[in-house]
């Protein structure tokens, strides 16, 4: 593991020793190399796991999203260059320092084999990113933004850490090499159904759960470009990583204790999809959909059989990339328009026809239109729910339904119709948008052609 | 109430004149029903008072469009050079190194599922008592791959 963290941590004086002019040239090249090494973590020759030390390992669960993880740095350096050529040149340096240590951050926390290492991780991913958000935002509400998001995930996070201490106490290990073969049940019995929801409540808001949520709209639309990419893309993930993870050593409560959880998510997956069709901002259209993507992850790991959980691990990787583009591409309009209002800025196929394309694609992707592998995690998440239960296929067609509706809804706001009058002095797109899509949309499209590297362990 | 729809038309013109420079006609309308009166303002010519506030729609002043010194730009920097050097670097680092040979690279990925079916077989069958020669004519067609679909969901 060392091979992708010393490169990750060396970033940071990367940026700092170079000259003006070579500092997003240095840094989008050494980390689109990071990214090729990391995929070498898709070899995954054993049953188990690959182990590289006492303290990192990878399995075919944190593999994909590790990749993703080193796969998203670049395209976060790409989409920041142009919002950041007009700051001071030690602000620049700093915003990438800020990149690179979350990024160092959350490759530790997919990798870490011990559960307070992943805790104390899990906790450090958060100070980067609050301040990429209250100090590179662009409104005065992304102080409040920054406070939502902080207190929402530490009150969650704070009973995790006792009963991780409680385990430990009882176990005597809290590394997951070993959990896995810890057989004995957890009694029942109230403290215990207490721990359960301490272990589980922390991963619930970082999702977020629907009840939850109201940190995400918030954070994600004040935060700029590459705090909305890595937020939506990566950090979300690290609550379905972590409740993968942890509800291996939480059997039998799970079995009932995930009833309120199921009900919440499965309502909140339509809700949130509806809140979608009446947005007027097209930055928290697209968080808002993120919740509900997030709640069908939520479904499938509470579900716990074989093909929840490989429905589980490819959505995560598909909503990562297919979000992450979505933020980028309204991020090309607020470039343009210095607004986020959706209907500020219609009527682009004309103006922007190459853009559209893009729009169209992630659209696409985004309402799980086959082959992508949105769709196969979706079909796996609703295959296995309905085998569950039978009656979860009206929410959950509802939803797809829902989905697609406000996916081209989006489409045909910005896209379609006749331009506004005032729309006819935007630049043209910049190769620089172009690539970013592309890189954003090849991996995508590649993976449905291969997506039994992002099935997980029960593959 | 022709009259007053009259009037409003006026209204209207007289307002699009001021808001967008156009030279106001010199009319002048008073309402016969009422005692209304529209004029045009008695400096005419020049536009109403800036708004205190922008049109938000309005490109801003801050913003440099990249394409008038570089026609040629490519969105990352405005020097030239650098551009088109961070350009080149992006796509074949990116797309070139990346995307094709790590591409490859999974592609190419060995199904260890098979193999470990391969070798579980082999072992079972010499523990049974078959010779270690055995190990060298193994049927390879023997390591089926358990049928996914059959499995519970």
């Amino acid at each position: 593991m060392l091979k992708i963290i010393i490169p990750t941590i060396m970033l940071m004086p990367l940026t700092w020793l170079s000259k003006k002019n070579m500092i997003w040239i240095n840094t989008t090249t050494y980390s689109l190399l990071i990214s090729l090494i990391s995929l070498s973590l898709l070899n995954q020759p054993s049953n188990n796991s690959l182990n590289f030390s006492l303290m990192f390992f990878s399995d075919p669960l944190s593999a994909p999203l590790l990749v993703l993880t080193t796969w998203l740095l670049p395209l976060m350096l790409m989409a920041s260059q142009h919002h950041l050529s007009k700051e001071p040149l030690i602000r620049k340096k700093l915003y990438i320092t800020m990149l690179t240590m979350l990024q160092t951050f959350l490759i530790m926390t997919f990798t870490a084999t011990e559960l307070i290492s992943f805790y104390i991780l899990f906790e450090a991913t958060l100070v980067p990113t609050l301040i990429i958000i209250t100090r590179w935002g662009n409104q005065t509400e992304r102080l409040n933004a920054g406070l939502y998001f902080l207190f929402y995930t530490l009150m969650g996070s704070l009973p995790l850490l006792v009963a991780l201490i409680s385990i430990q106490n009882l176990t005597g290990s809290l590394n997951f090499l070993l959990i896995q073969y810890w057989n004995q049940a957890l009694p029942d019995s109230w403290s215990n159904i207490f721990l359960w929801l301490a272990c589980m409540m922390a991963f619930m808001v970082k999702m977020p759960l629907y009840g939850l949520h109201l940190w995400l709209p918030k954070a994600h639309v004040e935060a700029p470009i590459a705090g909305s990419m890595v937020l939506a893309a990566i950090l979300l993930k690290l609550g379905g990583y972590g409740m993968l993870r942890i509800t291996t050593m939480l059997n039998p409560q799970t079995s009932f204790m995930a009833y309120p959880f199921l009900m919440l998510s499965l309502w909140g997956m339509i809700m949130t999809s509806s809140i979608c069709l009446r947005q007027t901002d097209l930055k928290s259209l697209i968080a808002y959909s993120s919740v509900s993507h997030m709640a069908l992850v939520i479904v499938a790991v509470l579900i716990q059989t074989p093909w929840s959980y490989m429905g589980a691990t490819a959505l995560m990787i598909a909503h990562g990339l297919t979000s992450s583009m979505l933020f980028c591409l309204a991020n090309s309009n607020y470039e343009r328009t210095h607004s986020r209002t959706m209907i500020l800025a219609r009527g682009l196929q004309t103006l922007l026809p190459l853009m559209a394309a893009w729009w169209l694609l992630a659209s696409l992707t985004n309402l799980a239109l086959p082959p992508s592998i949105n769709l196969i995690g979706e079909l796996f998440v609703v295959m296995s729910s309905f085998s569950w239960s039978n009656i979860t296929i009206i929410l959950m067609g509802t939803n797809i339904t829902i989905t697609a509706l406000y996916s081209l809804y989006m489409l045909i706001t910005t896209q379609r119709g006749k331009y506004t009058h005032h729309i006819n002095s935007i630049k043209p797109s910049f190769t620089r948008e172009n690539a970013l899509m592309a890189l954003h949309m090849t991996p995508l499209l590649l993976l449905s052609l291969n997506p039994k590297i992002i099935l997980g362990f029960t593959y | 109430m022709a009259a007053g729809l009259l009037g409003l038309c006026t209204r209207r013109l007289l307002a699009a004149a001021a808001t967008r420079g156009i030279p106001a006609a010199r009319v002048r309308w008073e309402s016969s029903s009422s005692r209304a009166v529209i004029a045009p303002s008695a400096v005419v010519g020049k536009r109403g008072p800036e708004p205190t506030t922008r049109w938000q729609e309005d490109p801003d002043t801050e913003d440099e469009n990249l394409y008038e010194k570089n026609p040629d730009s490519h969105g990352y920097d405005k020097d030239p050079a650098v551009d088109l050097w961070n350009m080149r670097v992006v796509f074949f680092f990116g797309f070139s190194i990346v995307l094709v040979l790590g591409s490859t690279f999974v592609a190419y990925l060995p199904d260890y599922r098979w193999s470990r079916n391969l070798l579980a077989l082999a072992v079972f069958a010499f523990f049974q008592g078959a010779s270690p020669r055995s190990l060298d004519h193994l049927d390879l067609n023997a390591a089926q791959i358990e049928d996914r679909s059959k499995r519970a969901v």
